[in-house]
């Protein structure tokens, strides 16, 4: 599944970044990873690469599943990428 | 193949004059626009290019160009801030990561592209991350740590040391402490394995396995698989391309005062990392 909701995550990262919603993970290598948090109106997915992956140079589709995600959500208006 | 104008405000104020500077000999050229003088804030010079990336309706390849088409700004900008140092001799000007000039603003020049060729780009320094102690934990580690009498491995300062440098843009000090890490870290673990494998050997013999002349790569891979079973070369994935890849970058700065990307220097972090964490394990 490349949405899910990490519970160990969840209760270690805290809220200074809003409320934890879920992960999405790239597909079938992980090259991606985006934690997705509500604060107030705003939803940001803060976009990883945990293998060490360039962003010019990926491979796995994130931009587009994040986005489909949004609009099937409502939230594709406050909804915002910031690459970490 | 949208024509897009790619502009950045840099954490500095520049006594340039307004204008294109070439960055390289081939075509390269960043433009230094004059800041806004806006009551209550400092000037901030902004600094702007001209990109034609090849045409997608993908989002994610769309997405890989612009942040491609952002490196290549950021590179220009960073030559550009190398020689200003240089000449102005303000050592508080340092090279910047693509979070300190954060956003990267999209503009279409000419004909109009898809909405998604001109969103901002942003970048952020560190994205959320749980903290790895608890408070608890984190107070018996420190009173343990001042209880043994001595100080932190210098390994660890070290990558400390290089984390800080790649968030302050200085990237050639990251690759360089990243690699006072590894040849640290490596190096110890290393020497105590050939000790322990060829116990009782002929002296010379396990100090020729141990000394310079045998060098560093060949440590790793082979030596390290006669002895531990675990060659850094057999690390799944690309893990020796982007270590030796990384080695390199290490000997061009050294030997040939070269200077290192955002990138490189991310990537130096990275394989310092992992070279601890196998030869925790090992």
């Amino acid at each position: 599944m490349s949405f899910q909701r990490d519970e160990r995550y969840a209760a270690e990262v805290g809220n200074v970044f809003g409320e934890y919603l879920l992960t999405f993970v790239s597909q079938p290598q992980g090259q991606v990873r985006a934690d997705i948090f509500q604060e107030k109106k705003r939803v940001v997915a803060h976009v990883s690469f945990p293998t060490g992956a360039l962003a010019s140079q990926v491979t796995e589709p994130y931009v587009s599943p994040l986005w489909n995600y949004a609009r099937e959500k409502g939230i594709a208006d406050t909804f915002q990428l910031i690459m970490s | 193949m949208p024509e897009l104008q790619i502009s950045v405000d840099l954490p500095y104020y520049l006594r340039l004059a307004e204008g294109d500077y070439p960055t390289a000999l081939a075509g390269e050229v960043v433009n230094v626009v004059a800041p806004a003088l806006l009551e209550g804030a400092s000037p901030r010079t902004s600094v702007r290019a001209q990109f034609a990336p090849d045409e997608s309706a993908d989002l994610d390849e769309i997405q890989k160009r612009r942040a491609r088409c952002c490196e290549q700004l950021l590179r220009r900008i960073n030559r550009l801030l190398r020689w200003y140092r240089s000449v102005s001799r303000q050592s508080e000007i340092t090279e910047l990561t693509r979070a300190q000039v954060s956003p990267f603003r999209f503009a279409a020049v000419g004909v109009i592209p898809a909405a998604e060729w001109t969103a901002l780009l942003e970048y952020e320094a560190a994205g959320p991350q749980p903290a790895e102690l608890t408070r608890e934990q984190t107070t018996q580690d420190v009173r343990d740590g001042l209880a043994s009498g001595n100080d932190p491995d210098v390994a660890d300062l070290f990558l400390l040391d290089a984390e800080r440098a790649l968030h302050q843009g200085r990237f050639r000090e990251t690759v360089l402490f990243c690699w006072s890490t590894i040849d640290s870290v490596f190096n110890r673990r290393y020497d105590a394995l050939v000790d322990a494998a060829l116990e009782g050997e002929w002296g010379e013999a396990r100090d020729f396995f141990k000394g310079l002349d045998f060098k560093l790569r060949n440590k790793m891979s082979a030596a390290m698989r006669l002895i531990a079973n675990r060659s850094l070369f057999r690390e799944p994935g690309d893990f020796w391309q982007r270590l030796s890849g990384s080695y390199s970058k290490r000997n061009a700065i050294i030997h040939r005062g070269e200077s290192a990307t955002e990138d490189e220097a991310m990537q130096s972090v990275a394989v310092a990392r992992q070279i601890i964490r196998i030869m925790d394990e090992v």
